[in-house]
């Protein structure tokens, strides 16, 4: 799998994992019903970018859907295998830290770092710089997903303009004048 | 009722002994509204209401439906906070008001349906360690608290961990609990600038988790559960206690108020014995930049 990370969000993932000293890290953003990282950093970056997993399971489910950060050290004889993102990687990490990304519009996305060097658990420091940085990762997500829908494609907007002259000839009337005007003048 | 305190003539009687010396949490229904809680956890051992548990969740309307019977945990968070109950008050019985999990999405209509549920059922203790930070439902979570208050429902919430307005742990109704630095369960502090109002062990605490094993966890998830657990004490002690009477003794048995020097203005020495520490996001956060209630 690969995909295009944005710059923004590629920045801030990578000072997370360097500020906090993990070893990897990523953000992960709502798609549907699962959970698409759209940001990674680490020897694992390449493998994981693009990536899906459930929305509903995990350390990141549940910090998406309580909104309270999360982080976690199993134990050195847990037998469990990895879960989620890191079940790609392919190996259990040995710390996890896992911040919610807000908005005004709620959690907009997770970010999550693991295996903080030399086997220590994240500390209240790591807590910190995360969630200053899960802080501005929310914005930037709110900020790219609000573009997205201001712009949209010319052949949906011109599906959109022959629902409304369907359903609703008296406002499309004043719609596609205004379209007809801000065209011609432009 | 309780018109005086028994056996306390002063403040100064309010002693750990007297508030929750030889208690078990026997005859204390805790409910714990959270992920769900896995009541085969050999760390339980059997402490939860397996038949009366319920799971909430939102039809297509968005209207709550009650699932009540036996259900599990979707995370590991509320066998969590379950599991630090249990180890302080080993015969308080434990009911798990699931609204988090597949399917639910952390709609904050479930954690408030699964409150109100608490509530109505009359919980002596309820732990909260989630919350919602959307405004539009400060009013309705504001509403439920009230009514758990005056119905003798202690309500325990883990204060934000970030720096944003959480509900309803910014409530005077309901015992707001940020983390401390202890690693005692029993050690516990007051903090004399609210709304988070107790500080209690959250870093780096050894926890139940899914599937029989156990982690160690950070945050104030962590913290809410400790006095969850010494307030369902304190309730088996102490029944005929009301929320306000119960938050009390809290605080006289705090350890920054039980080690203040024991002279006029003694207050004001824990105060800054507390605003010194390092205790946790949301308190820095609440104290330093004044986040308005």
């Amino acid at each position: 799998m690969s995909a295009v990370s944005e710059p923004v969000l590629q920045s801030l993932v990578e000072a997370a994992v360097t500020g906090t000293g993990g070893a990897d890290g990523w953000l992960l953003t709502p798609r549907g019903d699962q959970l698409e990282v759209v940001a990674a950093s680490g020897p694992s970056a390449a493998d994981i970018l693009g990536a899906l997993v459930a929305a509903d399971a995990g350390t990141a489910g549940f910090v998406l859907g309580s909104g309270q950060p999360m982080a976690l050290t199993p134990r050195a004889d847990d037998p469990r295998t990895a879960a989620g993102v890191t079940a790609i990687i392919g190996r259990r990490p040995t710390s996890v830290l896992c911040i919610p990304c807000e908005s005004d519009l709620g959690v907009v996305g997770v970010l999550e770092i693991i295996d903080k060097a030399e086997g220590a658990m994240f500390s209240f420091d790591d807590v910190e710089l995360a969630t200053l940085l899960a802080g501005v990762a929310g914005v930037a997500i709110q900020t790219r997903d609000a573009s997205s829908r201001t712009a949209p494609a010319p052949d949906e907007l011109a599906g959109e303009l022959r629902r409304l002259a369907g359903a609703d000839p008296g406002r499309y009337a004043i719609v596609a004048g205004l379209v007809a005007a801000l065209v011609t003048d432009g | 009722m309780a018109l005086r305190l028994p056996g306390a003539l002063t403040l100064d009687d309010l002693t750990p002994e007297w508030a929750w010396g030889g208690a078990t949490g026997r005859g204390v229904r805790v409910a714990v509204v959270d992920s769900g809680v896995d009541a085969d956890h050999p760390d339980l051992h059997g402490c939860v209401d397996v038949d009366a548990c319920v799971a909430i969740t939102l039809d297509e309307n968005g209207d709550a439906v009650e699932t009540v019977g036996p259900h599990g945990d979707s995370y590991g968070h509320g066998t969590a906070c379950a599991g630090i109950i249990h180890s302080l008050a080993p015969e308080a019985r434990i009911t798990s008001v699931k609204v988090l999990g597949a399917g639910l999405g952390g709609k904050a209509a479930a954690f408030l349906r699964g409150l109100a549920w608490a509530v109505e059922q009359g919980f002596d203790v309820v732990n909260l360690s989630l919350g919602t930070t959307k405004r539009e439902w400060a009013l309705p979570f504001y509403e439920v608290c009230d009514e758990g208050y005056f119905k003798n429902s202690i309500i325990v919430t883990a204060a934000n961990n970030i720096v944003r307005p959480s509900f309803p742990s910014l409530f005077a109704s309901v015992t707001s609990v940020a983390s401390n630095l202890s690693h005692d369960p029993f050690r516990f502090h007051y903090n004399p600038e609210p709304p988070t109002e107790f500080l209690a062990p959250g870093i780096d605490v050894d926890v139940a988790w899914l599937d029989g094993t156990r982690v160690t966890g950070t945050g104030n998830s962590y913290a809410a559960p400790h006095i969850t657990g010494i307030a369902a004490l304190i309730r088996s002690k102490h029944p005929e206690l009301r929320p306000f009477q119960t938050k009390t003794v809290l605080w006289a048995t705090a350890a920054n108020v039980l080690e203040a020097p024991k002279f006029a203005g003694r207050l004001s020495q824990t105060m800054h014995r507390v605003t010194s520490m390092r205790a946790s996001i949301a308190l820095s956060a609440v104290t330093r930049r004044g986040v308005a209630t």
